[in-house]
């Protein structure tokens, strides 16, 4: 394996992931985000430097923290991995990689804030023959987009909202780089794209959002690279992390998890794959 | 091939009864074998054995039960269990008035049969049977503390119990020769021995006592045939009619002659499951590989036009009824080392032929079916699998683990050929292997091995280094003087200790399974098994006398490698190597159950732990596996070397009883981890890395058996995404040299709603440990146990 200087803030490595690509995949979590989405289900991830995580449940206050603590309430989350040191995790299950036509998947966090760490690692990963994805918002130069471009199979792309003042509010950047991004994308990747939507209510769930959507794709993918695309309903099991982290948050949701919600979401399901032929399906909810 | 996910009514009917029937306990065979022993005093105890089964056959009620079509019961009764008193008779007396009542596996016993017992079976087997004598013997010898006493080497198995362990030869004997085949053989051999010879006459007897025994089968067929006779005569349904004198047609025939049908093949396997239960109570009576042996005579009846497609699935699910209806009979404390009435039939499908080639065929595929639909606790059903099973096998496979039934356990050809190589069986009869009772690698009427005749710990051994020879919650010295905990200057001098500590425990293991394997054979011997086992008649001796054509074992099973590995770890990481605490404290801590220790025993959890896949932690397993296994080697059973199992069973539970606070953080009394699995809770990376932690093992070495329980949750199964993932993580898991997987797929939610409202779930069938039960059925503590394992869902 070859020895890089390349070290980047990972904060987790998640094995046996099952809805992050095909088979079964490791999923790889970077720390560092450019988005500050309301919603967001992973905040340990937003920030480049390492977080101190305080379970609030165990924390007795007593004090220790500065040397050690004893009642296992703090804990660091990031840690600064090298590309070798992850190859090892991600490779220990390559076996059920090569068995379920899985592979890797680099999340976060915002991987693409970590690209030459993310160019060596996905060659190392094509080297030894291991199916490569990405999730991500493409909020990065089309130069680092396209860096990455020959390394992956599979793009991942978090899409909020068509609309940019909504988008502005809801995320703390314009969406005009991600869109340019895409449209770039579309006509220069030779792989499967996938869009993911979370839905979150009140932000991005209105049918005039997804008719945007639609009529992107449809105006700005004539090669029909996005083969599928997956709505995320909205989830808290982020919340109590907030607390833990000292950090507050700012979504206060809408009622979401009646029958006619999800009946609303079906419809919208169908209207991205009967009436405009994309095929979409509603991703799982634990 | 046409699938039917729907019970004929017939079977429907036969089911809710068995819901309703209550297990209770059969002195049918008692008082035979009473009667026989009390009128024969002196008569050499082969032949005294033989004419007792045979007055067995002559007295047992029989009966044909509404819409059955295999019939017959060795207790005279359905869900009866068979007491034998000349194996053990003490537990039922101290038992008696409370059995019916008891929290794990009641029985009931009428009062008219408690008088029997009381007046004239207890009497006359005080002192004669095989659990006096073998705990008599420990004594002499000093074992008992440790054995009986304390039960850190638990001998129950075989002293409570009959001898067991069989897969009998179903397909390669009873096929072929029937009993009066066998028998033939047996006055055959009987003309190459004299009286006056003195190494001759054990064998004669052998030999008298298996015509005695086949005749008893002979008889039972007979009256069974009369049976099915005379209620056809009463019978005014024409359809059942016809039934049952197809069935007196049937027992006329077999099982003194080899099976002529589909419908002949399974009731001569059940004449022969019988026929061990009229030997002995016991458990473990295995079928074995009934998809291939089976197989030929449905596919003759099936192109001749002799049965359906549907006749033949009925008379499989008669078959497959059947074994839920004989429970194993075991005290109090022994129905929480195999809770739950389990009789341990193993019936396996799949797998290769004796030249390699995959051996799936559409029995095994009909087999599968029936049991998903089924969803009975018994056969256990396993499936083999190797590098070319078909993948439609596997889909099959798959979906009968997503209804949650445990089923099938799944063994993986390569690493269990290995075993049996190593055993010195042939590479033809290895690859024929089956699975005996839990998840023991066997050979089908060919191979005598028991694979259990005490159940230990590893971890043990860690709390007699501690304490330098003294078992903690006793207060007695029952390991070896290893020195004071100051002496151990670095982590492997600790370790030396912990490995004499184990050498100690291995050698008493060692010592009680002599001393059982003696006694079965001087004063339990075992005519009627012997009879369908290859090589006995031909050598005219019993299987407890070394005649099988293999012997291997006995067997010797260890629990709590986890325990054990995660307990290593965190001595070697906390006090060696970080030297947070010294080994004194930890101990002092360990003494205390940790109460007013928080920190060591925080430390103590947040150690690396066996399932994660650190090699660290990992490889602490495979070092004391290795080192278990080749000790037990070197110890020479009657006709062949000891072998290492971990086939847990339950015993997880009552062993973890004996084991006060470990390094790994658990606390005293608390359950074992079972199996070669990560202890309870500890897996937390998920299954692949379970998976793989548990490949670091030597499995060939543990040829025995050994068994690796992963708790699925059930969405995992839900879409065929989550099915192809599934079977990739078998996959995977056969490349890496696994050689056993078995799935509880079951929400913990669901579990714990079936705590709570028994009433809804009485059908309900979970993996406890190599076997499935129906989860209602299980006292709370290995209700709990199973719910504390592990749940792999994250997605």
């Amino acid at each position: 394996m070859t020895i890089t200087k390349h070290k980047a803030m990972i904060f987790d490595i998640q094995k046996f992931s099952i809805h992050d690509g095909p088979g079964i995949r490791t999923l790889l979590f970077f720390k560092g985000c450019p988005l500050r989405c309301l919603w967001c289900s992973n905040p340990e991830g937003l920030t480049s430097t390492p977080s101190f995580f305080r379970d609030q449940k165990l924390c007795i206050h007593c004090g220790q923290c500065e040397h050690h603590c004893p009642s296992g309430a703090l804990r660091v989350i990031g840690q600064e991995m090298s590309v070798s040191e992850v190859m090892k995790i991600l490779m220990s299950d390559f076996i059920f990689y090569r068995e379920s036509g899985g592979g890797i998947t680099l999340g976060g966090g915002e991987p693409t804030m970590h690209s030459e760490f993310c160019l060596e690692l996905l060659r190392q990963c094509r080297g030894q023959g291991t199916h490569t994805a990405i999730e991500s918002c493409l909020y990065a130069p089309w130069k680092t987009i396209e860096q990455l471009l020959p390394w992956l199979d599979l793009w991942m792309i978090d899409l909020k909202v068509m609309d940019d003042k909504i988008h502005q509010m809801a995320t703390g950047v314009s969406n005009t780089l991600i869109l340019e991004n895409m449209k770039k994308l579309f006509l220069a990747a030779n792989v499967p794209l996938l869009l993911r939507l979370p839905v979150i209510p009140g932000i991005n769930d209105h049918l005039e959002n997804f008719q945007q959507i639609i009529a992107f794709i449809k105006e700005h993918d004539p090669l029909g690279r996005v083969t599928a695309v997956e709505l995320l309903p909205y989830h808290r099991y982020g919340v109590r992390k907030y607390q833990g982290l000292q950090m507050e948050y700012r979504y206060s949701e809408a009622a979401t998890k009646d029958d006619q919600y999800l009946q609303y979401l079906n419809e919208i399901v169908q209207l991205f794959s009967t009436q405009h032929n994309i095929n979409c399906n509603l991703g799982e909810q634990l | 091939m046409s699938t039917s996910s729907v019970l004929p009514e017939r079977i429907q009917k036969i089911r809710e009864k068995f819901f309703t029937t209550k297990p209770s306990i059969s002195i049918y065979r008692a008082k035979a074998f009473t009667e026989v022993a009390s009128q024969n005093p002196g008569m050499p105890i082969m032949l005294m054995r033989a004419k007792a089964i045979y007055r067995t056959a002559e007295i047992l009620p029989i009966y044909i039960d509404e819409g059955e079509l295999i019939i017959g019961h060795p207790g005279g009764k359905s869900r009866a269990g068979v007491f034998s008193p000349d194996v053990c008779w003490r537990w039922v007396e101290k038992e008696l008035d409370t059995v019916h009542q008891r929290v794990q596996d009641p029985y009931e016993i009428s009062s008219e049969d408690k008088k029997t017992l009381r007046e004239e079976i207890f009497p006359f087997w005080k002192g004669r049977s095989v659990d006096e004598k073998i705990n008599a013997e420990m004594a002499a010898i000093g074992i008992l503390p440790i054995t009986y006493d304390s039960g850190v080497v638990d001998c129950e198995v075989k002293t409570g119990s009959g001898g067991g362990d069989l897969s009998p030869g179903f397909g390669n004997i009873l096929f072929h020769k029937g009993y009066a085949g066998i028998k033939r053989s047996a006055e055959e051999n009987l003309k190459n021995y004299s009286m006056s010879c003195a190494s001759d006459i054990d064998c004669i007897y052998f030999l008298q006592a298996v015509v005695m025994v086949c005749d008893a089968m002979i008889l039972l067929g007979k009256r069974y045939s009369a049976l099915a006779q005379a209620c056809a005569e009463r019978e005014s349904n024409p359809k059942r009619k016809g039934e049952l004198l197809a069935l007196a047609e049937i027992c006329a025939h077999i099982p003194a002659y080899p099976p002529r049908s589909f419908h002949e093949a399974l009731q001569m396997i059940w004449f022969g499951q019988i026929s061990i239960y009229l030997e002995e109570n016991t458990s473990g009576t295995s079928p074995g590989r009934v998809d291939q042996y089976v197989y030929p005579y449905l596919k003759s009846d099936l192109e001749s036009k002799r049965v359906t497609q549907e006749e033949a699935r009925e008379l499989l699910y008669c078959f497959l009824m059947k074994f839920n209806e004989i429970p194993w009979p075991l005290s109090e404390a022994g129905a929480y080392y195999f809770a739950g009435y389990i009789p341990f039939f193993n019936l396996v499908v799949g797998g290769q032929t004796t030249q390699g080639k995959d051996a799936t065929n559409d029995l095994s595929y009909m087999i599968l079916e029936c049991v998903k639909t089924l969803k009975m606790y018994q056969p256990s059903l396993a499936a083999r699998i190797h590098n070319n099973t078909p993948q439609a096998f596997l889909i099959e496979i798959t979906d009968v683990v997503s209804k949650g039934l445990g089923f099938p356990a799944l063994h993986f050809d390569d690493p269990t050929i290995k075993m049996l190589l190593s055993r010195g069986i042939s590479l033809e009869d290895a690859r024929d292997y089956c699975l005996m009772g839990c998840v023991e690698p066997y050979v089908h009427g060919k191979l005598f091995r028991w694979t259990s005749a005490v159940y230990t710990n590893f971890p043990v051994a860690i709390e007699f280094a501690l304490t330098n020879g003294v078992l903690r919650s006793t207060g007695k010295s029952l390991g070896k003087a290893t020195g004071a905990l100051s002496s151990f200057k670095n982590f492997l001098e600790f370790e030396v200790a912990v490995k004499k500590q184990l050498d100690h425990i291995i050698e008493v293991s060692a010592i009680a399974t002599l001393v059982s394997q003696r006694a079965h054979r001087d004063i339990l011997p075992k005519p009627m098994s012997s009879a369908i086992v290859e090589g006995c008649v031909e050598s005219a001796r019993d299987i407890m006398q070394g005649g099988a054509k293999y012997n291997s074992g006995p067997g010797m099973v260890f629990v709590g490698l986890a325990d054990y590995a995660n307990s290593m770890a965190a001595i070697k990481r906390i006090v060696f190597e970080e030297q947070r605490f010294s080994l004194t404290e930890l101990s002092t801590a360990l003494a205390a159950n940790f109460e007013g220790y928080p920190e060591i025993e925080r430390a103590c959890l947040a150690a690396l732990k066996y399932g994660n896949d650190h090699d660290e932690v990992d490889l602490l397993a495979a070092d004391v596996l290795d080192y278990v296994s080749k000790r037990a080697n070197q110890y020479r059973g009657l006709y062949a070397n000891m072998e290492l199992g971990t086939l847990s069973v339950t015993t997880n539970i009552p062993q973890g009883k004996v084991v006060s606070a470990l390094p790994s953080g658990r606390r005293a009394g608390m359950p074992l981890a079972d199996g070669i699995g990560p202890a309870q809770g500890t897996d937390i990376s998920g299954p692949t890395a379970a998976i793989k932690s548990v490949d670091k093992l030597n499995h060939e070495s543990t040829s025995v058996g050994t068994l690796f329980n992963m708790k699925l949750h059930p969405n995992l199964l839900k879409s065929d995404r989550g099915k192809a993932n599934f079977m990739a993580l078998v996959r995977a898991h056969n490349q890496l040299g696994g050689s056993q997987i078995q799935f509880n797929c079951i929400s913990r939610e669901e579990l714990l709603d079936a705590q709570a409202n028994p009433q809804k779930y009485r059908s309900l069938i979970v993996r406890v440990s190599g076997y499935s039960a129906f989860f209602t059925e299980l006292c709370k503590e290995v209700q709990d146990d199973i719910i504390s394992r592990t749940e792999q869902k994250q997605w």
